[in-house]
């Protein structure tokens, strides 16, 4: 909030009335609203990409992504340029307001001069690293706020009607020229996305954050245009330096108002520098990190951990165009024009890589803010029409070097990074599928959240779908296989097809960054997947989702493919007080409306499988799953029973005819299983012995069900602790239906 | 109520170098449950992800060599942070900590100095005080400084206290108790913690100062160079 805010406020309103008087007299006011609007619409599509892919390096990143790096390394030179220009831009600015009111300092060298100095601490303090200064720069940020708000409270009450008699002297052409001028302040907002990586719970906070800030500073900057040029007459305010510090001579008590208006200036002036450099320095990152970029830049040093080079470069850089201010006259204006214009850039492409990126709508893309309809496509195609308008209406000099900042990101692109970059951008794709009848390909993420997408289009009826939700890597693979198997098994009830869903918990977690490890974690599982499903020879769409709840997610993905079974991973027996399975798998296992078995992997192989049948309400389902899961290794199920020793009935007999009865439920041919029966007074144990020898395990979920809570079975309880194979304990979906639940002939 | 005992304590552990912290406390009682924090700081400068990807491994290595030495299941977590403080307490708030081990240069372990405040957080800090003491020869003092007029409530809440660890089994020889009397509690408390090895104390919450300016820890662990465990609220 204070990056944003702090820099936004420090960079204009200083420095920029002057200019803006004398580019637009009174009507500048306008010129920042327009400024304002187009700084909105960029921040709403920003807002819907950094929350769908929040990774430092903000729009740079987007682009390079949507577009490609082509117009990856434009955007990210262009930032870069970008950001140092208007460094540099502040930096003249501070030179102004501490030469202009010391009587005994004069001249332009000396600004230059002060502002070098100023840029070399802060390019020496940013070399050496600083960590949690915050406290100090919320006071400093703190104070340079109640100076302007106390300019804008005191000069309402001496503004002159008169001064703003003739409003808008230079008509609206001069209006959106000097839109071009002032934009530069709105850079701020652009960092609150470059950091996104680092923000928690980004998905309310940064379109909240981008959204308020833009709208806020807009009116604070409207208003103390009209109480600048209303206090004093424009084309007088035109010619200042330091045009706050005149007014503020004659609203805010003389020296006193001076002196305040001085240290609030240059304070914003070195914090908004100080954010400009942070954020190039980031932007240099993720760049290098695309191999856009030399790693050479992205070093850190050894004993401060900061990108040292990319601090020097950038302060480098942004000293000479400091110096340039020597040579030319209207550098001030220059540098912030070239810095709008880069911006301006940058984010009509933001608005082309939203586009892309909806159009496509790639896997590792959820936006947790997503623009409401009626907003889309009127913001990204306004928001570059917009940009397109104010950029037509700057000064020759600066579209020439604009453009030629534009061409270096191209010519750096062709000579240096081409060979180098991995990504290739999601244009083509989205290229084609808009001529693809049906829209949109690829994988569909959409549907789950509440829009009828045309991921509907996939749950046709002719498929088995069996769902796999996928979160840990070591035990994927076999999760995976056995999914495949089981799906197989039914490829005459449907085409097998499998549903991998990952699922990132949307916890407060303490790493910061946590949100692209995540995403980097999720591409991992997805791929992985994939590839599974590639050599078993399987269908495989992949859902994914950010949520605080993952169960009800897997349940949503299990109504919606209209899944026939759930194959869920799991760690063990758990013995919490409130939850039975752990959360995330206890509403699956009590609402799921379809099979589902519960897999404890033990060890490598599947191998032979045994089922536990008894009269259960899971038994056919158990048996069922158990001879699918033994075609994983091309071995025969066991359909195991234990009876206890009875005086007047042959307990094997008993046994054999409670395996054909299940066996019978479950549709199982008899040469599908191999009965066994074991009699033994001690059920459990017996049990427990007998499924030693297998390598995979089948049991019911429990003997009883209950709509509030599972009762987990004592039986199936003991197995899963003490079998020491895999043991996938297996609930029916008749569980949901009570009145179709037919239970086992008891004979007497 | 009787105290639950087997407390959870994060130790944070600065990852970013060689220096080793002294492991003594860390083997103090095999009651408590240990959550090593491996923290690496990142300047505002960098990104995160950009320190992960050059020391993760380094990082990594260093905990577990800690881990090692300290001989004993633990919790191991890395984590590039910008604000150390934050991320303590986000991760003892997601391992549900009861206590944090901020770090002293004294390393002896047999007295231990338990500043009450009140009946705040009472359990926890007692429940940690007799895991604690569950080790030999280790003995505590619960100390109180109140004012001439609150005497009487000062001497009930500390007797109580050494009551409550006598019944969780704690020989009452290895707990004393002591009252003083004085109008700044605070600096009561620093000059009394000299006199012992190591301290357990209950957080406070922190002031709109302490918002504003950056948190300050509780004084005591600051002007103190003993180790602590400062018992967290809940």
């Amino acid at each position: 909030m204070t990056l944003g805010g702090g820099t936004m406020i420090g960079a204009g309103i200083f420095i920029l009335p002057g200019l803006a008087a004398e580019g637009a007299g009174p009507a500048s006011s306008i010129s920042f609203g327009i400024a304002g609007f187009v700084a909105l619409l960029a921040a709403l599509s920003l807002a819907e990409l950094a929350t769908g892919m929040p990774i430092a390096g903000g729009s740079y990143h987007y682009v390079n992504r949507a577009l490609g790096g082509l117009f990856g390394s434009i955007v990210g030179w262009g930032m870069w340029t970008g950001l140092m220009f208007a460094s540099a831009f502040y930096m003249i600015g501070f030179g102004q307001y501490i030469v202009v009111p010391l009587p005994f300092l004069d001249g332009r060298a000396l600004i230059v001069l002060i502002g070098l100095v100023g840029l070399a601490a802060i390019t020496g303090l940013n070399y050496y690293g600083t960590d949690e200064s915050s406290g100090a720069q919320n006071l400093m940020i703190g104070a340079e706020l109640v100076v302007v708000l106390a300019y804008v409270a005191v000069g309402v009450f001496f503004v002159e009607p008169g001064n703003l008699a003739e409003f808008a002297p230079t008509g609206p052409t001069g209006i959106v020229a000097t839109t071009g001028t002032v934009f530069v302040t709105y850079l701020g907002f652009e960092i609150i996305a470059t950091v996104a990586g680092e923000i928690e719970d980004p998905g309310r906070l940064i379109p909240l954050t981008m959204v308020v800030s833009v709208v806020s500073v807009t009116l604070l900057y409207v208003v103390i245009m009209l109480v600048s040029t209303g206090v004093v007459p424009y084309q007088q305010l035109g010619g200042s330096l330091v045009p706050v510090s005149d007014v503020a001579a004659i609203t805010m008590g003389g020296a006193i108002g001076v002196a305040a208006v001085t240290v609030a200036a240059a304070v914003a002036a070195i914090s908004s520098s100080n954010s400009s450099i942070l954020a190039a320095s980031r932007v240099i990152y993720a760049m290098g990190r695309d191999g856009l970029m030399s790693d050479r830049l992205n070093v850190t040093h050894d004993r401060f951990a900061t990108p040292h080079r990319a601090i020097i470069a950038t302060g480098g850089v942004t000293g000479l165009l400091v110096l340039a201010g020597l040579q030319v006259a209207e550098i001030v204006a220059l540098l912030a024009q070239v810095a709008s214009f880069s911006f301006l850039v940058t984010y009509a492409l933001v608005h082309v890589a939203l586009v892309v990126f909806r159009r496509v709508d790639p896997e590792p893309y959820d936006p947790e803010f997503e623009m409401p309809g009626v907003l889309y496509p009127v913001v990204p195609v306004l928001g570059v029409v917009m940009a397109g308008v104010v950029i037509s209406q700057m000064q020759p000099a600066v579209i020439v070097v604009g453009t030629g900042i534009v061409g270096l990101g191209g010519v750096w692109y062709g000579g240096y990074a081409r060979s180098r970059t991995v990504d290739e951008g999601l244009l083509g794709e989205a290229v084609a599928t808009a001529f693809e009848p049906g829209g949109i390909a690829f994988e569909t993420v959409g549907g789950l959240f509440g829009q009828p997408g045309p991921s509907d289009a996939t749950a046709g009826a002719q498929s088995y779908r069996v769902v796999v939700p996928v979160a840990n890597p070591t035990t994927q693979r076999r999760l995976l296989r056995l999914a495949a198997a089981t799906a197989r098994a039914h490829a005459d009830d449907g085409e097998p097809e499998l549903v991998a869903v990952h699922v990132t918990e949307a916890r407060r977690s303490p790493d910061r960054n946590v949100e692209s490890d995540r995403l980097d974690e999720r591409r991992d599982l997805l791929t992985v997947a994939r590839g599974v499903a590639t050599d078993i020879g399987i269908d495989l769409d992949t859902r994914s989702a950010i949520a605080d709840d993952p169960g009800e997610v897997i349940l949503d993905v299990i109504r919606e493919t209209d899944a026939e079974q759930v194959v869920l991973g799991w760690q063990g027996v758990t013995d919490g007080d409130s939850e039975v399975f752990g959360s995330t798998l206890d509403p699956v296992i009590e609402r799921a409306p379809c099979d589902v078995a519960l897999v404890e992997f033990e060890q490598e192989t599947i191998g032979e499988s045994v089922a536990l049948v008894d009269a259960g309400p899971h038994a056919a389902t158990v048996a069922q799953r158990a001879v699918d899961f033994a075609t994983v290794d091309g071995e025969t199920a066991t359909l195991l029973t234990v009876q206890r020793p009875t005086d007047d009935a042959d307990p094997v007999k008993e046994g054999r005819r409670m395996i054909e009865w299940v066996a019978n439920r479950a549709n199982l041919d008899p040469d599908e299983y191999e009965p066994e029966v074991v009699v033994s007074e001690n059920l459990s144990t017996a049990i427990i012995e007998t499924v030693t020898g297998y390598d995979t395990v089948c049991v019911g979920l429990s003997e009883r069900s209950d709509a509030e809570r599972i009762e987990f079975g004592s039986t199936a309880r003991r197995v899963s602790r003490d079998a020491p194979g895999n043991v996938a304990v297996v609930r029916g979906r008749e569980l949901l239906e009570p009145d179709a639940r037919d239970r086992a002939p008891i004979e007497q | 109520m009787p105290l639950s005992g087997g407390s959870t304590i994060l130790v944070p552990v600065d990852v970013s170098n060689d220096e080793r912290p002294a492991t003594d406390l860390l083997t103090i009682s095999d009651a408590v449950t240990l959550v090593l924090l491996g923290y690496y700081p990142v300047p505002d400068q960098a990104p995160p992800a950009q320190l992960k990807a050059d020391h993760e491994d380094d990082a990594q290595r260093r905990l577990a060599e800690l881990a090692a030495t300290i001989d004993r299941d633990a919790t191991q977590r890395v984590v590039f942070t910008h604000d150390r403080d934050e991320t303590v307490d986000r991760a003892a708030e997601e391992y549900d900590c009861d206590a944090i081990l901020l770090p002293g240069s004294h390393t002896a372990t047999e007295r231990v100095f338990v500043p009450l405040r009140g009946d705040d957080n009472l359990d926890r800090i007692l429940s940690l005080v007799a895991d604690l003491l569950r080790r030999d020869e280790a003995t505590a003092t619960l100390f109180h400084a109140t004012t001439a007029a609150e005497q009487a409530y000062g001497q009930s809440l500390l007797d109580d206290a050494a009551d409550r660890l006598v019944e969780a089994g704690i020989d009452r020889d290895r707990i004393d108790t002591r009252l003083a009397t004085t109008d700044d509690p605070g600096t009561a408390i620093v000059e009394s913690a000299h006199e012992f090895d190591l301290l357990v104390v209950g957080e406070t919450e922190p002031s709109l100062t302490d918002r504003i300016l950056g948190r300050v820890s509780t004084r005591i662990a600051d002007e103190v160079d003993r180790p602590a465990f400062v018992v967290r609220k809940t």
